[in-house]
């Protein structure tokens, strides 16, 4: 397949690459002119416009994550095998790699891109654009399983067993913590800034409003939850699990005590999940080879119903909003290109 | 209906007693199987195109510190990865330290969807060291803290008793019966420099409600000591049919109180009404049962099951069983 039309819906899919293991990330630059991809084959690639294609250097035992420095001149790879790369788009070569205490397993650029922040195994590194590292924060009981910025970029939440902790970059300790007892595995923090929300291995949704630390907890989950996004106006948290897409309202009094929207029609898990730059469609890919689009404002309105054919591993939107990409277990990268529906 | 799930091997042990030595013998001897190991102590594993994954252990305690929800978190981010990757692996081998806990290893394997729909646990298999193990087991551990030693041989499915060349029979024979105090269930396979033959510890299907039942009328022979602190095997004979609801509040009462005790159970039920055997397993309070074969015509209708685990009163586990027969 290269290229082909869905004809009732309009958008239009397009593989743009192809590597020889799971995709385990995708994104767009911020400029969206490039597209960056890592597989489990330890491949990193970076495509941008008709010709460029890069092959960045291979991870042993697979490249896992990947950022993009906000400006686009830099990709961050991230390996199992305890090595980062910062490398600057269309050179031929990039500095050494950093040597990092265990698996890479996420990585943030701070909104400035002066910091990159990385989890490695048990510990969180804040790495400068030329590769040093300016700190490192230690002292979390197992690994550190995902770490992003808050929107202004003044801290930065690391997830491990045990909750929450929040750094900041002029800060040698923690400076907050949310405490709670079961293991963290993926983090998504409010556009707003008023509200962390985490997906955890014991099959709940657990939020702290920030900074008062007052919480809530979904739970109940069919199993462990690893897709959380936050639609712009923070009024949304869409949360992918088996099946299905739950949508929690926190407008008025907040989700505490009531039932989430629905939006079904996979039949595997929801493995990602995405809102639009700039609008309010929300995009979610299924282990089933479906990408479906929603406008969930307009309750459980499915838009389009894209199926991809293969088992879909994540997902990331052009900074536009028209464009997205999506990665799969077969080791595929397609670019889906929004209809006028 | 063939299981499609890749069977995973628990390899416990104390330090010394001979797992990395297995570990090279299985990778070695197995011809032509895709093996993964991922191990938590550095080993020597002297194979190059064995994939060899090291691990720091993770214990997470998940719902309030339940023991039947402590699982291991670098094994389910690592057999995920693993699982992901196209190159499949026929087979993997997990080796853990020393001193581990067996427990959040197995419950791994049940509590993460993930794991569970791609994975099976196919047994726990654990080294003895045939010189040592008496000592080990002998250790006076501080109140409140578990003899690791005690606790690897209870959960195996399989115990290798290793280096059996340095002691002499009698005292091997001592050392058997002292691990069949503690474990009646698993098969002991004696060995020198670790070379058993691959089918003692690989495809052993220890887990697999159909295969759990081959048990030898032997384990339920009663063993002679009293003093029930220790952890010991439990086996009872019941014949007769059970009522299925009784046989359920027994279930109840049973995981209820005594899950944490009980480190592994096995047994085949004769229930009122069903032409089937009902057979079932568990690991603390994880438990997995299901209807198996229909009994055949000269098959006497009894109930046999093993439980072992700590302050365990074999008339206690009876007298309440017992009362879930129909009359």
């Amino acid at each position: 397949m290269n290229r082909r039309v869905d004809e009732e819906q309009g958008s239009s899919i397009s593989e743009l690459l192809r590597v020889e293991d799971h995709v385990t990330a995708v994104a767009f630059s911020p400029d969206g002119v490039h597209v960056a991809a890592t597989a489990l084959s330890g491949q990193a690639v970076v495509l941008g416009g008709r010709r460029l294609r890069q092959d960045l250097p291979v991870h042993g035992l697979g490249a896992l994550t990947l950022a993009w420095s906000p400006d686009g001149a830099t990709v961050a790879i991230g390996g199992q095998d305890g090595l980062v790369r910062l490398w600057p788009v269309g050179e031929t070569d990039g500095p050494p790699p950093l040597d990092v205490p265990g698996w890479a397993t996420s990585m943030s650029w701070a909104p400035d891109g002066q910091l990159l922040a990385v989890a490695a195994g048990r510990s969180v590194l804040l790495v400068d654009r030329t590769g040093a590292v300016r700190r490192r924060f230690d002292g979390h009981p197992a690994t550190v399983t995902s770490v992003t910025w808050t929107p202004g970029g003044k801290r930065l939440a690391a997830a491990s067993y045990g909750g929450l902790w929040w750094y900041e970059p002029g800060e040698a300790d923690v400076v907050k913590r949310f405490d709670w007892k079961g293991s963290v595995l993926a983090i998504a923090v409010a556009p707003t800034t008023k509200w962390v929300a985490t997906g955890n291995q014991d099959a709940s949704v657990h939020c702290w409003k920030l900074w008062t630390g007052e919480d809530l907890q979904m739970t109940g989950y069919p199993a462990k939850v690893e897709a959380l996004a936050w639609d712009r106006t923070a009024r949304f948290l869409a949360v992918g699990t088996l099946g299905e897409v739950n949508l929690w309202d926190f407008s008025g009094r907040g989700p505490q005590g009531t039932k989430p929207v629905t939006l079904g029609g996979h039949d595997r898990r929801v493995v990602a999940v995405g809102y639009q730059p700039g609008g309010s469609v929300l995009a979610a890919a299924g282990a089933d080879g479906v990408l479906s689009l929603w406008h969930p404002t307009n309750r459980r309105r499915l838009l389009e119903r894209i199926p991809i054919g293969e088992e879909l591993s994540c997902l990331h939107w052009h900074p536009g909003g028209r464009r997205l990409v999506v990665g799969t277990a077969e080791g595929g990268v397609y670019l889906v290109k929004l209809g006028t529906a | 209906m063939a299981d499609g799930r890749v069977p995973v091997t628990v390899l416990t042990g104390f330090l010394g007693s001979g797992k990395t030595t297995l570990l090279n013998h299985v990778l070695r001897a197995q011809h032509g199987r895709r093996i993964a190991v991922i191990e938590n102590e550095f080993g020597e594993i002297g194979i190059d195109d064995a994939l060899v994954i090291d691990a720091e252990e993770e214990i997470f305690e998940m719902n309030n510190g339940c023991i039947c929800c402590t699982v291991r978190g670098d094994l389910i981010r690592i057999l995920g990865n693993l699982m992901r990757r196209k190159d499949r692996f026929d087979h993997i081998l997990v080796e853990t330290t020393g001193l581990a806990d067996p427990a959040p290893v197995a419950q791994t394997f049940f509590v993460d969807e993930e794991i569970r729909s791609q994975l099976r646990l196919d047994a726990i298999v654990t080294m003895v060291d045939a010189k040592h193990v008496i000592g080990h087991l002998d250790e006076v551990k501080p109140d409140g803290v578990e003899n690791e030693a005690v606790e690897q041989v209870a959960f195996a499915d399989r115990l290798v008793l290793n280096k059996c060349d340095l002691v002499d029979p009698r005292a091997l024979e001592q050392v058997e019966r002292r691990l069949r105090q503690i474990n009646a269930l698993a098969p002991i396979v004696r060995t020198e420099h670790a070379r058993v033959d691959l089918s003692a510890v690989l495809d052993v299907g220890a887990f697999d409600l159909a295969r759990a039942l081959e048990m030898d009328p032997e384990f339920l022979v009663d063993t002679d000591h009293q003093h029930d602190q220790t952890v010991s095997s439990v086996g009872l004979e019941v014949p007769g049919v059970v009522d299925v609801d009784r046989v359920n509040d027994w279930l109840g009462w049973l995981l209820g109180t005594k899950g944490t005790d009980i480190f592994r159970m096995k047994g085949v039920l004769a229930v009122a009404d069903d032409d089937r055997r009902y057979v079932f397993q568990g690991v603390h309070m994880l438990f997995d049962g299901q209807p198996d074969r229909p009994w055949r015509a000269d098959e006497e209708r009894t109930n046999r099951m093993v439980f072992i685990g700590r302050n365990l009163e074999r008339d206690e586990l009876r007298k309440r069983f017992v009362a879930c027969l129909r009359s």
